[in-house]
């Protein structure tokens, strides 16, 4: 690939947390020696080709700097004119980053030790305050939606199953980046004042974690999917796309503050735009059955009509189904089921658990528990065992 | 407030209000610490930068003049007067050195 001037250019879309800003100061070492020399960021962090060359580049975390600032500010730009007359020539600033080439034998160093520290410890807690607070949140909200609804609402949905697993997984692991990052603070006070020089390698936990979510979101796009949740894959899916889109656009071209702050508004605005279309015009599921799947089960909703043969007439039942090959599961759903205003007894074979309840009749089967729903005054054996049969239902 | 923040100052900090008993730009108070030290203590620019920031929002100095990037600098009368007992203090320590060494 060439840039505008013609010179031969590469792209690497490698990323660093600020605590390890020596691994990315010896990355970008390694590339010089191998005759690939950083010339900053556009989309990824792109590297212009020439002699292979022995450069010491340092890389420093600009306080003033913020986390969504893609180019450098104008505190930036004193920042360097500082670094420069100390023999340190500015590349180029992304977020708190600011990468320098020494073109000085006597540069001094940028600063010390102990403030190098102090920097990347703030700097890593404002990126992880937001995200920790958020996810914490949501996942406190989720876990209380859930224990109120009752088990049978969620647990027979994957994508429930999912979330009540992905936002405390995302919280705690925002809290574990909070205690390692606080470790390696204290740390490395602890090796300045010994006279020991302090660690900024790559953190492989990180990248491990990074390509961990990004596998389940596919897995779950995937998924959704196939278990016909097609509108709910196709607006994930979508979504996704839309703001790694907005991103990669944001990375190359590089807005300022106030720019960015823009495009990210009309970006949001446009993603849950863009969600309603697609939940507005992605096909339906036009059954009347509504069914949700989960690795524990599934859980069937609909309609039928059984004949009452005493009246004559059609009596219209709505049904929930709740099917699982755990026992102790039918049985935490059956124990959710029961009114106040119900008893237990028996079918007249003896041979189901019923629980029966004005307009209600929930039914203990073979792996599934079965709640009718009806208008009629009693639902008679006859009409319970057509049920069954027309669910496919084995007694106990 | 300043005060209590620079209770007592550190050496970079003390030869930065020495460099700033004269007006000078931001950027030639690195080579003016080197020259007034001897070349014994040596400012990195990170370090100007963040203190430089700190001491004109605490008043110790004030900006004079502002070219484009490059700012202009020079210690207030609240900044002397910190220098001044910075100086005092480590007077004291050193004749209370001399006092303990003719023993």
């Amino acid at each position: 690939m060439r840039n505008k001037e013609g010179k031969k250019i590469t792209y690497r879309f490698v990323s660093f947390r600020y605590i390890e800003r020596g691994a990315f100061a010896e990355y970008l070492h390694r590339m010089s020696l191998k005759g690939w020399h950083f010339a900053g960021w556009k989309l990824g962090m792109v590297f212009g080709r020439g002699e292979p060359e022995d450069i010491v580049y340092d890389v420093e975390i600009f306080s003033e700097a913020r986390e969504k600032d893609l180019r450098p500010v104008e505190e930036t730009e004193e920042y360097a004119e500082y670094c420069r007359a100390a023999g340190w020539e500015f590349i180029d600033a992304n977020r708190k980053f600011c990468v320098f080439r020494k073109v000085s034998e006597d540069a001094v160093p940028i600063v010390t030790e102990e403030e190098r520290v102090e920097e990347i410890w703030k700097a890593e807690g404002k990126r992880l305050i937001f995200p920790t607070i958020i996810f914490g949140l949501f996942a406190l909200d989720s876990s209380v939606n859930a224990v109120k609804t009752g088990l049978e609402n969620w647990i027979f949905s994957d994508l429930s199953l999912f979330i009540l697993m992905i936002l405390p997984a995302y919280f705690l692991e925002n809290i574990l980046q909070w205690v390692f990052t606080l470790k390696w603070y204290l740390t490395g006070k602890k090796r300045i004042s010994s006279g020991k020089p302090v660690r900024y390698g790559l953190r492989i936990g990180y990248r491990i974690w990074n390509a961990f979510v990004c596998a389940a979101l596919a897995v779950l796009i995937i998924g959704l999917y196939s278990l016909g949740m097609y509108k709910t894959a196709v607006v994930a899916l979508a979504m996704w796309v839309f703001f790694g889109v907005l991103q990669a656009a944001e990375n190359y071209f590089r807005p300022g503050r106030k720019n960015g702050k823009r495009i990210r508004t009309i970006g949001c605005v446009s993603c849950i735009a863009i969600s309603f279309l697609l939940l507005a015009f992605v096909p339906e599921n036009t059954s009347y059955k509504e069914i949700n799947h989960s690795i524990l089960g599934s859980t069937e909703e609909g309609s039928f009509l059984l004949a009452d043969s005493e009246e004559g007439e059609d009596v219209q039942f709505s049904y929930y189904l709740y099917r699982t090959d755990y026992p102790w599961i039918a049985d935490l759903v059956w124990t959710s089921q029961k009114r106040e205003d119900g008893d237990m007894g028996w079918s007249s074979e003896g041979n189901l658990r019923i629980y029966r309840a004005a307009g209600q009749r929930t039914i203990r089967c073979k792996d599934a528990v079965l709640v009718l729903q009806y208008k009629a005054e009693e639902l008679t054996g006859e009409q319970t065992c057509e049920a069954l049969e027309r669910l496919g239902l084995q007694e106990v | 407030m300043a005060r209590e923040q620079f209770q007592t100052l550190t050496e970079p900090m003390y030869y930065i209000l020495l460099a700033l008993t004269e007006e000078c730009c931001g950027v030639d108070i690195m080579e003016k610490v080197r020259e007034i030290s001897g070349g014994r203590v040596t400012v990195g620019p990170g370090t100007l930068y963040a203190m430089l920031s700190k001491f004109e929002a605490t008043g110790i100095i004030r900006r004079t003049a502002e070219e484009g990037r490059k700012k202009s600098y020079i210690i207030t009368s609240h900044g002397r007067k910190m220098l001044r007992e910075e100086y005092d203090r480590l007077k004291r320590m050193i004749q209370d050195g001399d006092a303990v060494k003719g023993r």
